[in-house]
């Protein structure tokens, strides 16, 4: 799956089909945290209106996508993300 | 110590009530910095003395201005409770002017939202102003170009008065030809009363000869007065049938101007499908083996057509049935012409044209008789032909009046249409200018109230940021949060994040990792990308939109900021902001639970073992320092190397507007520059590449952000005073 810390600007793909346009990343206490939108790739279309964030998980050299379980840290890395993308 | 904060705050004034200058007074520490309640109270009771001194002296939207200021800024150090209580004093005193209480409504409701419902005020009155506008602008145009096109409304005024001569002109002829034809009725016309009753006088005098002849012609047997007995019967049976046949026109004209109304009416009324019937009847008559609709309607309208020019023959025919009679006075008038019609009236004109030929000798007299008896013929049969034509009703005694009067109609139709598209236009051209005007005070207004949205942002300062920050922080939560720009044309209202509604599982691929590129494969995906990343960027960028990390720096207990800024828990200060309905909810229920209950295990770095543990009151400060700052320095490169950054010492680090999460990481946040006013430094930490990180604590001991010590070292250096506060050790 090449370089698995470059996420950004990449269109992931689960198991379950859904699609989702990595927007930016950021690291927080050494877990990785991504700001995406979902996207239909059959119809080359984008959902803009709701933008999800999503810790990534490397489990036994796959990555999967996991929901933050913890409230503090979700609170922060929405407002990294966020800081993020305001300056790139 | 409290005679020292009554000196600062008598030193207020208006221009010096704004959040910035009252933080830079120092006056919240030195308020919080009163342990005792007492001394507390007296401090605040004197500061709202001379609130209310400033309050006093100023205009009502300064007023507003400085209540707004003065409320975020007493809810530094006080509670929520006594910051009622004193602005409900204050509005008592001075009710806050009419665009200001709106906005606490919309504050109230929804703070987060404030600045999309203001917009929708606004933007509501403009459009529908804006649609009555271009409504009007397309009838103007449409107008003018009919008519011409005015510049003024005066013009239009000018020409209104010039067509209303125009029309009043017109309306004089119409009545002189009305009258005349009116005349010319009475005077042609053969069943008028008076040429009845002058029928009967003739009837009279000839009944009264009868009555004279009568005795001598019977008695006497003259043979002369029987001739003439005979002759005044006949004249009196002629005279009798005349006057009957008077009387049957009229009865007749009457009749035939009825039935010429209802065959205008039934022409006027007639409908193709009133032969739907009588055509499908005639279909089915004739055995057709397919009935085909389209040959009925074929039917049904050659019926129409047909039944249409019967009664415009019908009409017609009236009419000149009805011209007929009326022309019958005028016949007589011809015929009474004609009959008085001699050779010898045409001798002087026959004289004047041989005259005119210059003729000459015995021949001369033969000519002018043969021309009279010529030019009488000729009139003779031009006066016969002219009773034949009226006799046909071909032509009307009362064709001449009747189109002139048509025309005068026609002229006055015109006039009168386009007065009323000239009063239309100046109408619509007068009510332009007032919408216009109505515009543009409304455009003022929209200034006005962006004026006081900027004014309230400003006046919110340290909780505008809260705000934000504390509508990220509901995110786990609910899922949704509205982060809304408040720039009146800002095209992005609302940012959605959600947290929790993705899907768990594996990834399966990474798209963009194979050979194919996301902008080949994928072009719309990639297009909408690239407009929503400026559109965020646009978004975030906002002044207004701060994304604050709330005092997580260091992993200590997020919402520290919080609690420094406000002086209130963060669920009681979410108590505040969402007071209503699903967001209620949201600040007792996941916000205690993710942030009053928890703090997070996995702090990034460890808080270097010589730190105590954070006790807030051992850490503010008692008094103001004495000690201001130590050096002066001339030259910045020199001076850098001269800083040492000592644990427990507080610098003022406000100007670094971002820092660091953890001593490992490169995601640079937003600060809450004025919890960096008066920064501790923490502990150091140095990377494997040799760089050396400083972490830096709030005053009140919590976390605040990681820096790289150069860079502090070299800010430091580059303000004009370095200022160290306080040696104390932490």
């Amino acid at each position: 799956m090449g370089d698995k810390n470059m996420i950004k600007d990449k269109i992931i793909q689960m198991d379950n089909g859904k699609s989702y346009y990595i927007l930016d990343d950021v690291e927080y206490n050494g877990s990785k945290y991504v700001i995406s939108l979902e996207c239909d790739l059959e119809k080359d279309k984008v959902n803009e209106n709701d933008y999800f964030v999503m810790k990534i998980d490397m489990d036994n050299n796959d990555l999967s996508v996991k929901i933050i379980d913890d409230d503090s840290i979700a609170k922060v890395v929405v407002a990294m993300l966020l800081n993020k993308l305001k300056n790139n | 110590m409290v005679e020292q904060i009554k000196e600062k705050i008598n030193g207020l004034d208006a221009n010096s009530f704004d959040l910035t200058s009252l933080e830079n007074s120092n006056l919240i520490s030195n308020i919080n910095s009163l342990t005792n309640e007492e001394e507390q109270k007296e401090v605040v009771d004197y500061l709202i003395a001379r609130v209310k001194e400033i309050l006093e002296t100023l205009e009502l939207d300064r007023r507003d201005e400085i209540k707004v200021n003065f409320t975020s800024f007493l809810r530094k150090f006080l509670d929520e409770d006594k910051i009622t209580e004193i602005t409900n004093e204050l509005e008592q005193l001075y009710p806050t002017n009419r665009i200001d209480a709106e906005y606490e409504i919309i504050s109230d409701e929804n703070i987060s939202n404030s600045g999309e419902v203001e917009e929708e005020i606004v933007e509501q009155n403009d459009e529908i102003n804006e649609e009555e506008i271009s409504r009007i602008n397309d009838r103007i145009a449409e107008l003018e170009n009919e008519l011409v096109a005015f510049d003024t409304i005066e013009k239009i005024d000018v020409e209104i008065k010039k067509n209303e001569q125009e029309k009043s002109d017109i309306q004089a002829k119409l009545s002189t030809k009305n009258e005349e034809i009116k005349e010319k009725i009475i005077q042609f016309d053969g069943q008028s009363d008076a040429v009845i009753n002058k029928l009967n006088d003739e009837l009279k005098t000839l009944q009264d000869k009868k009555n004279l002849i009568y005795p001598q012609a019977h008695l006497f047997g003259r043979p002369e007065q029987v001739h003439q007995l005979e002759e005044v019967n006949s004249q009196i049976k002629t005279t009798k049938a005349e006057i009957e046949k008077i009387k049957m026109d009229r009865t007749k004209k009457i009749e035939l101007n009825s039935r010429l109304g209802e065959l205008k009416n039934s022409l006027i009324n007639l409908k193709e499908e009133d032969f739907l019937e009588e055509a499908k009847r005639k279909v089915s008559n004739m055995n057709l083996r397919e009935q085909n609709a389209n040959f009925v309607n074929r039917i049904t309208k050659s019926l129409y057509l047909q039944a249409k020019k019967n009664l415009e023959e019908d009409i017609k025919n009236t009419e000149i049935e009805i011209v007929k009679i009326e022309n019958i006075g005028f016949i007589k008038h011809l015929e009474k012409k004609l009959s008085s019609l001699k050779e010898e009236d045409f001798l002087e004109e026959a004289k004047r044209q041989a005259a005119s030929m210059n003729l000459r000798g015995p021949q001369t007299d033969e000519y002018i008789k043969k021309l009279t008896h010529s030019l009488y013929l000729r009139t003779k049969k031009s006066i016969e032909a002219e009773i034949l034509e009226y006799k046909n009703g071909n032509n009307s005694v009362l064709k001449l009046e009747k189109n002139e009067i048509s025309e005068l109609e026609d002229r006055l139709s015109t006039v009168d249409s386009k007065l009323n598209k000239l009063n239309e236009l100046k109408k619509l051209k007068e009510k332009k200018k007032e919408l216009e005007t109505h515009r543009e005070h409304n455009e003022n207004e929209i200034t006005r109230r962006e004026h006081r949205k900027d004014l309230w942002y400003k006046g919110l300062a340290a909780t505008a940021g809260v705000v934000v920050g504390l509508g990220l922080s509901s995110v786990p939560g609910v899922g949704t949060i509205r982060m809304v720009a408040s720039g009146t044309k800002l095209a992005i209202s609302g940012i959605n994040v959600w947290t929790k509604k993705h899907p768990e599982g594996k990834i399966a691929k990474l798209i963009n990792e194979t050979k194919e590129s996301i902008k080949d494969n994928y072009p719309n995906i990639a297009n909408k990308i690239a407009s929503i990343k400026n559109k965020l960027r646009n978004v975030l960028s906002n002044e207004k939109i701060n994304c604050f990390v709330n005092g997580v720096a260091a992993g200590y207990m997020a919402g520290n900021i919080l609690e420094m800024v406000t002086g209130q828990t963060i669920g009681e200060h979410l108590g505040n902001l969402f007071s209503n309905g699903e967001n209620a909810e949201l600040a007792t229920g996941v916000i205690s639970d993710s942030v009053t209950n928890k703090v997070p295990n996995n702090t990034p770095n460890k808080v270097p073992t010589n730190s105590k543990p954070v006790n807030i009151s051992d850490n503010i400060p008692n008094s103001v320092p004495d000690s201001v700052p130590n050096t002066i320095v001339e030259n910045v490169m020199e001076s850098v190397s001269n800083i040492t950054l000592e644990p427990g010492n507080v610098y003022d680090i406000s100007g670094l507007t971002e820092g660091l999460i953890s001593s490992d990481s490169n995601d640079l946040i937003g600060l809450i520059t004025s919890a960096g006013k008066e920064a501790v430094v923490d502990q150091f930490m140095t990377l494997p590449n040799g760089e050396v990180m400083v972490h830096f604590k709030q005053i009140n001991g919590a976390g605040y952000a990681w820096f790289k010590e150069s860079v502090v070292k070299e800010y430091l250096a580059k303000v004009s005073e370095v200022a160290v506060k306080s040696g104390r050790s932490m």
